[in-house]
């Protein structure tokens, strides 16, 4: 019978093991997508129904009677939840590429080691009794078939514990994905989930049907069975389905398969109905087993083995051997789950922090660095199945064991506060969560595991606290004696560890690291890709290429790269070390090594830990210099825009000057013209006319005279002009006072005109300077612009007013009168040479203001139009003493 | 850059739908706890209460809630189909 039984056992694991390898050649392959459908999702989080809930269900319910059904009701409504929680908790885990819950502790509070050390501590101490009871549940069964004749338990547990190492090793540690997914695993607990249902509902059926003779019967029997009252403490019902429900949520097994293994969102929506009917179909015959066992096997037999021992006492050997397997299913994937989970956070969370320390500055000389991960997770996988089996092997698989289970749910339940405030809460921080867990792991140790144990307290320990200090009894803290111990220990566990994290929250301040991953982590929703950044200034990408390569691999790290590369537009085999893309790398690395050695990895690579004063000092200099460059840019374009304006504005002085000159030359040859055509015929008439009176000869010879003499003025102010353009204009420097002047020139004006209407005013004060210049050119400008005044000026009854004031070492002359004045368009152009204003109606050829400007101009002085008068006006500026330039 | 649009006062029915489904899913586990916890104020009169009456009571309200999930859940669809992840937490009705 054993060796059957044996040999069915070594079938079962060849299969799974043929399954495991299958699914990860497949998924090698990429025909995985079906591994990952939802119901795959739903069945591997099986393993919460571990061989301790397959067989001990059974023994429970026939010990307590319902009350076993609180361990099944308090996942399932979590899992009907799932809005609230779970949902959140996947977000988060694919978002951070969280690899285990101790990385989420530590992820969300700051990357924090610390924490993450902490919550590994926790979960080891909180698993290890409970993979001696899987060990302990299968010898147990080995027992049931075989009565241990010819293999001791020990051995068996032996073999057992390192058949599962193996496998666990050979698919767990097989490769180090990104995403910390092991198909393999997942296939093969998938399998044992089917396995292990189908298991104990055909015992059930079995039981229902083939014993007890149908539905009806079996309510019956429960009726009349020892557990027919329903009489459950109120109190271990809440909390046994809280713990329960935490539990879920917090076991490193569970949070593996729910968040880690995770592959799409959607399959959550599948598992929060399926799972809770798989929790209902596990639980369903759980209470006719038991009150079939109670009712047909002796008294005195194992409740706990129930499942095994009705088949097999009512000769059904082939049931019994499936139940046998139902139970190992449960029992081997529990193991498998949790030691990886184990290993994944032993390794990033202590291997790898410590191997960094110590490699600190050999990096680049030493090995693979994912070949360290694999070998240390190789070494943790080991390691904890083997602290199972010796504390299996110290137990003795005693009574003491069956306890453990909600002993060890107590102790892995307190990280649910700092993980639920954690997601929710963005005022906890780094100190809140230490001090919780501190408390709360102290509190279960005290009240709850280590009496658990058996003989740790001495009775009179018990009975009267330490040092007979009654409130610090472990069962009855603070006096509360009326509570179940387990309740006892998880109501103060829970709330002290929920009042430290809250108070030690409020009371510290967090860094800013903690601050940022707070925002992060709990508006996950908002997706916010912003996370606190490198500075990449210092990083190498070699360096970084490097390390790369040695966690993530050769060719995932060049893809990585390669991708970078083409996203920052660039060329060749490295990216530049942008914040954007050091984050990326940190996160692609963080899926593999956890978050807080990653960011270590690429601190120590990069050569500064994340956000400096140095840096943001730096990203300020950097922002003040593209400031003052663009400002720099800014100024350019606007002064090249003048220059343009400019140059537009010659351009088009230009072509107006051009259009004046030829207007002018046409005049010119007019003026020169007319003239001559008089003198010429007039010349003629006078040479061909003998006959010619003397009245009109000497009348023509005056026309000729006075023709010559307009020829001769034109003449006269072409060559000035062009005299005083050139420079060679002799000055005449003497002394004279400014009225003596405008009173020559008024006179001189007045003289050529006997008619003249204008009315000229002068407003000249008695003290005004004598002007040391030369006064003749001086008085020609005033002649020109009064002359000017009384040609153009067009008023009714037109008048001049002159006016004179001393400014500085100037005297300035105005000379305004009350006509229209001069079209604003036409002033700019008005002291060119033969620039004319309007319509001509007096015979003036355009120089006067020229040589006027140019007279002035000799004199060191200067002539402007100036513009706010009514008409038109002039303002003359010359230096009281002249001096040669 | 996506534009900011501003949050519409009311939602497409087939969305108004969608999201009283979320909220049923949301007060599913508390309607799940209230209920379990029900047996334990059963009984009365010094008649004890018969463990198949509760088991009948527990497993029935099991199998309901686990139906009233898939039902809404499925009736939610795609989530981000319907969920802007601008405001999926504002509750917009």
């Amino acid at each position: 019978m054993l060796n059957l039984l044996i040999g069915v056992c070594l079938a079962y694991v060849i299969a799974l093991f043929a399954v495991a390898f299958w699914a990860e050649r497949a998924s090698m392959q990429g025909r995985a997508n079906w591994l990952r459908s939802p119901m795959i999702y739903t069945l591997s989080l099986s393993i919460y129904c571990t061989g301790w809930t397959f067989y001990g269900a059974v023994g429970y319910a026939a010990r307590s009677g319902l009350e076993f059904v609180t361990i099944y009701l308090g996942p399932s409504l979590v899992l009907l939840g799932w809005w609230w929680v779970l949902r959140k908790l996947v977000r988060i885990g694919r978002v951070q590429r969280v690899t285990s819950i101790a990385d989420l502790i530590s992820s969300r509070f700051g990357k924090s080691n610390g924490l993450g050390v902490l919550v590994t501590i926790l979960a080891i101490v909180g698993t290890t009794p409970y993979i001696a009871l899987q060990l302990q549940s299968v010898t147990l069964s080995f027992g049931a078939f075989a009565n241990s004749e010819s293999l001791s338990n020990n051995t068996a547990a032996l073999w057992l514990g390192a058949g599962l190492a193996l496998f666990t090793i050979l698919f767990g540690t097989r490769n180090l994905d990104v995403h910390e997914r092991h198909h393999g695993v997942v296939m093969a607990i998938a399998v044992e989930a089917v396995v292990k249902l189908c298991a104990l509902v055909a015992v059930g059926v079995f039981v229902v049907w083939g014993v007890l003779g149908g539905i009806g019967p079996v309510l019956h029997e429960i009726d009349t069975s020892k557990v027919a009252t329903w009489d459950v403490n109120g109190n271990r019902w809440i909390a046994l389905t809280f713990l329960s429900g935490a539990a879920f949520l917090c076991l490193p097994r569970m949070f593996q398969v729910l968040v880690v293994e995770n592959a799409d969102e959607g399959h959550l929506h599948t598992a929060s109905w399926a799972f809770p009917a798989y929790l209902m179909l596990m639980s369903l015959f759980v209470i006719p087993i038991a009150v079939a066992g109670l009712k047909i096997l002796p008294t005195g037999s194992n409740p706990d083995l129930f499942v095994l021992s009705l088949p097999l006492s009512l000769e059904q050997d082939a049931l019994a051997m499936f139940a046998f397997i139902g139970g190992f299913s449960s029992a081997t994937s529990m193991v498998i789950v949790a030691s990886l989970a184990l290993a994944t956070m032993v390794s990033n969370h202590i291997v790898m922090p410590i191997w960094i320390k110590w490699s600190e500055h050999r990096v680049r000389e030493f090995g693979d660095v994912r070949r360290i991960i694999l070998i240390s997770r190789r070494f943790a996988i080991l390691l904890i199945i083997l602290l199972g089996y010796i504390y299996y092997w110290i137990s003795g698989g005693g009574a003491a064991l069956a306890a453990i289970g909600l002993v060890s749910f107590a102790g892995v339940t307190q990280v649910l506060p700092a993980m639920l405030g954690g997601i929710f809460w963005r005022g906890a921080n780094r100190i809140g969560a230490t001090a919780g867990l501190l408390v709360g792991f102290a509190i279960w140790l005290y009240t709850l595991f280590l009496p658990s144990l058996g003989n740790v307290y001495s009775a009179a320990f018990l009975a009267e606290g330490p040092w007979g200090i009654w409130w610090l009894r472990p069962q009855a803290l603070f006096g509360v004696t009326e509570l179940d111990p387990l309740v006892h220990a998880l109501f103060w566990s829970m709330s002290l560890n929920a009042l430290a994290f809250f108070v030690g929250s409020l009371i510290s301040f967090p860094t800013p690291i903690e601050r940022l991953q707070g925002a992060q982590i709990v508006n996950v929703y908002d997706h916010s890709p912003t996370q606190r950044g490198w500075s990449g200034r210092a990083a190498q990408s070699e360096d970084l290429m490097i390390m790369a390569q040695r966690i993530l691999g050769v060719k995932q790290a060049r893809a990585l790269f390669q991708a970078e590369v083409q996203n920052q537009g660039g060329q060749g085999y490295l990216p530049d070390p942008t914040p954007e893309f050091l984050r990326t790398l940190e996160r692609e690395l963080a899926g593999s090594v956890g978050a807080a050695t990653a960011h270590a990895m690429i601190g120590q690579t990069v050569g500064g830990t994340s956000v400096s004063v140095q840096d943001l000092m730096a990203v300020a200099d950097e922002a003040a210099q593209i400031m003052e460059y663009s400002n720099r840019l800014e100024e350019q374009s606007r002064e090249l825009t003048r220059t343009a304006q400019e140059l537009q504005s010659a351009n088009e002085k230009l072509t107006q000057i051009s259009i004046q000159k030829d207007a002018f030359l046409s005049q010119v040859s007019h003026e020169l013209r007319t003239p001559m055509t008089s003198i010429l015929s007039f010349a003629q008439i006078l040479r061909d006319g003998a006959s010619l009176k003397g009245q009109d000869q000497s009348r023509y010879a005056s026309i000729i005279h006075d023709e010559s003499v307009r020829l001769t003025r034109l003449l006269d102010d072409l060559l000035d002009l062009s005299v005083l353009e050139n420079g060679q204009v002799n000055l005449n420097i003497a002394k004279g006072r400014v009225q003596d002047l405008i009173d020559r020139s008024i006179a001189t004006v007045v003289a050529g005109d006997a008619a003249m209407q204008m009315q000229i005013t002068c407003k000249i004060p008695d003290d005004l300077h004598s002007l040391t210049t030369d006064l003749d050119r001086l008085g020609q400008v005033f002649i020109n612009l009064i002359s000017n005044a009384k040609k153009y000026c067009d008023a009714a009854s037109p008048k001049l007013q002159i006016s004179a004031h001393q400014s500085g070492c100037d005297v300035i002359i105005d000379f305004v009168d009350n006509g229209i004045g001069i079209p604003a368009q036409d002033r700019d152009f008005i002291f060119e040479k033969f620039a004319r204003v309007g319509e001509q109606k007096t015979g003036g050829a355009g120089l006067g203001l020229t040589i006027c400007k140019e007279i002035i101009a000799r004199l060191g002085g200067e002539i402007t139009y100036l513009s706010g008068h009514r008409g038109a006006a002039f303002r003359v500026q010359v230096p009281v003493n002249f001096h040669a330039a | 850059m996506k534009p900011v649009t501003e949050p519409k006062l009311f939602v497409e029915p087939r969305n108004y739908r969608a999201r009283r489904m979320v909220d049923g899913l949301r007060i599913l586990p508390m309607a799940g706890v209230f209920l379990i916890a029900m047996p334990l104020f059963w009984g009365g009169a010094g008649d004890s209460v018969k463990s198949s009456a509760v088991m009948l009571f527990l497993f029935g309200v099991w199998f309901v809630l686990i139906l009233l999930n898939f039902l809404m859940t499925r009736r939610i669809g795609k989530e981000r189909d319907w969920l802007d992840p601008i405001n999926s937490e504002t509750s917009v009705d």
